[in-house]
């Protein structure tokens, strides 16, 4: 048994038209590795047991009378829980979303669902998205696959870990900071965080509007850019999803990067990044040179002001954004509350964790009169100037590689009582967020306690196909994406 | 100018409505009945304001201050919550203060990383969600409305 499971999405597609397999088998068989394995790892919040396996019957009838023939075909996945299925629970991780059922799909569910996806439950993250470790979710911290002591990485941590752990095919994440391409490096699968606007976020629940993007998690990369191809577009209800043609990867799998120029900024390869990151980001530089393109060095100073910017204007956004939550229109409520203050005060302190309530104070601080000017306004200046040296750099390099994290999966715990220090972590990937720029993370090696190792490839806005290029062609050089944990490796016995 | 005026002038720029005395009067009321409802305090605003110091990462996070961001907040802390709050709010705000060896002087605000302008949709009309669907989730719903308690005697 479980023949199928390891399979990549594509393949399951494929092998589900032509009839070696039924969609409900293998969302039977997911379903058997969930049972098997979630209680060690806790990727998922919930799982649709019951409506993932009607979901798969419906699906298999309609790939049989060929109304459906979309490569995805009742290949089963999961969501990230901030993301809106209807009907179905969408905590966002947290106790003040804890019954929350949507009356409405996301547009990306929405689009999946039509594709044929079968929806096997909702996937574990940080609280509303704030974090970099899955620990601050109100159901417990999911466990990295590879290692369930340590943390998959956060804020997606649920959605990467059951990649990793053949809970589902893929998974679908959200990334304001860096929340696909850390739990992506820190679990050893394949991640996209697409370009601002590429994809839309109706239905997806907002932490920091300007910076968050939907992307795919999947075994390969190939399989990603499946995914993106079926949920970017312009959607009406998101005015912030730019009008363009859905993305068209087919010319990317040529494995040739002849004429690819890629740019290594120093500043990311000084003080504070592990010998273990450092070491496979490297060789993969030269595994891509060996492949045909031309890589040099170059400097980026300005990315080292990414932190502090994007810490004011996510927390910004989100304290704006957080202040829907008053305990009338959905989710926790204090009861027997005497009057309207009393409802928005102890629903929103008992409702929101410590995490969310510090990032809300600080945005309320950054917005308040006085400093408004000095902390708000100067970030998005900052912001500019980070765009700016981006431009500059597409200018010489059709992209840029990077790691993704100064470090690979640390333990649980390890981090959870400094903030600060859990900020530091996303170095690397925030000012892709604040740029609006597309960024894939691929698993290019592993540490000195056998934790793996993620790089990214970051692009000029649209041109994630590059991107794809690009990481399809590392992948078909290497085999470090094919690597499985022992929990998997052993099977469920 | 107070607040209500200042929503008041707003009001008045966006809708194009010329107001007469007695709506004038009639808004008057209905702004501060809200003002009250959502527990603005003109007087509280204002002296925070003053009391501030400018370099707060220098100075740290005082009990005045975090006092009042919970109040913007909208949360109440525990007295051990504060505490930690306001050492990791200091130390978050000196790292920040870093952007500061940045010159910014002729670098332009961006809020968004490309410029959009007004992408509407097409002005059709269509049903909006139904109202039951939108308070399935209401934790006290009665009669088709959110149910809160009293707010006006």
């Amino acid at each position: 048994m479980m023949e199928f499971t390891n399979k990549t999405a594509l393949e399951i597609g494929q092998m589900i038209k032509n009839k070696e397999v039924s969609s409900v088998e293998v969302t039977k068989d997911m379903l058997q590795n969930i049972k098997a394995r979630d209680e060690k790892v806790n990727a998922f919040v919930t799982v649709f047991e019951e409506d993932a396996l009607k979901q798969a019957e419906e699906v298999q009838a309609k790939i049989d009378s060929g109304e459906l023939n979309s490569p995805l075909a009742g290949v089963p996945m999961g969501i990230k829980d901030n993301i809106c299925t209807k009907d179905r629970l969408t905590t966002c991780g947290s106790k003040m979303l804890y019954n929350f059922k949507p009356p409405y799909n996301a547009a990306v569910t929405d689009k999946l669902e039509k594709a044929g996806a079968v929806v096997l439950g909702k996937l574990n993250m940080d609280e509303f998205a704030m974090g970099g470790s899955t620990e601050t979710s109100y159901f417990g911290s999911t466990g990295n696959p590879w290692d369930v002591t340590r943390v998959p990485g956060g804020s997606s941590g649920g959605s990467a870990a059951a990649v990793a752990a053949e809970e589902v095919t893929y998974a679908l994440g959200s990334d304001t900071g860096g929340s696909i391409r850390q739990p992506c490096s820190f679990c050893g699968v394949s991640g996209i965080k697409p370009t601002y606007g590429a994809v839309s976020r109706y239905g997806l629940v907002a932490f920091a509007s300007s910076l968050d993007q939907i992307g795919p998690v999947g075994r390969d990369i190939k399989d990603c850019a499946e995914v993106l191809s079926v949920i970017s577009g312009h959607d009406p209800k998101d005015s912030t999803s730019v009008k363009r043609p859905v993305f068209d990867f087919s010319s990317c799998f040529d494995g040739d990067l002849k004429g690819m120029k890629i740019g290594i900024p120093t500043n990311y390869f000084g003080k504070g990044l592990d010998e273990d990151v450092k070491k496979p980001v490297l060789e993969a530089a030269e595994t891509l040179k060996k492949l045909g393109a031309e890589i040099e060095e170059f400097e980026m100073n300005i990315v080292d002001y990414a932190i502090p910017a994007y810490y004011v204007l996510a927390c910004a956004e989100a304290s704006s954004n957080l202040s829907r939550y008053d305990g009338i229109k959905y989710g926790y409520r204090k009861r027997d509350c005497e009057d309207l203050m009393e409802v928005y005060l102890t629903s929103r302190s008992e409702g929101f964790g410590m995490e969310v309530k510090r990032r809300i104070m600080l945005g309320s601080f950054v917005l308040s009169s006085g400093y408004y000017d000095a902390y708000y306004n100067k970030s998005l200046k900052v912001r500019g100037l980070i765009k700016k040296s981006f431009d500059e750099a597409f200018e010489k390099y059709d992209m840029i590689l990077s790691p993704v994290a100064p470090t690979t999966a640390y333990k649980i715990g390890e981090n959870s009582s400094d903030p600060l220090k859990m900020y530091l972590g996303d170095i690397y990937t925030v000012s892709v967020n604040l740029a609006g720029i597309p960024a894939v993370s691929v698993p290019c090696g592993f540490g000195a306690e056998g934790m793996p190792v993620g790089m990214q490839l970051i692009g000029n806005a649209f041109e994630e196909s590059k991107l794809v290029k690009a990481a399809y062609a590392f992948q078909k050089a290497t085999d470090f994406h094919t690597k499985k944990p022992e929990m998997v490796k052993g099977g469920n016995n | 100018m107070s607040v209500q005026e200042k929503l008041i002038a707003c009001l008045v720029e966006n809708t194009g409505i010329e107001l007469t005395e007695s709506m004038l009067e009639d808004v008057k009321v209905r702004l501060n009945m809200i003002l009250d409802l959502v527990g603005y305090s003109e007087a509280g605003e204002t002296a925070v304001a003053e009391s501030k110091v400018i370099n707060v990462a220098e100075t740290g996070i005082d009990d005045n201050l975090i006092k009042y961001l919970e109040e913007l907040s909208r949360l109440e802390l525990t007295r051990d919550e504060e505490e930690r709050a306001k050492g990791e709010l200091t130390k978050i705000l000196g790292y920040i203060d870093m952007l500061n060896e940045l010159d910014t002087e002729n670098v332009e605000a961006m809020s968004h990383p490309f410029p959009y302008t007004n992408n509407f949709r097409d002005d059709e009309c269509k049903a909006s969600t139904e109202r039951e669907l939108i308070l399935q989730n209401a934790p006290q719903q009665k009669d088709g409305c959110f149910k809160v308690p009293t707010t006006v005697e």
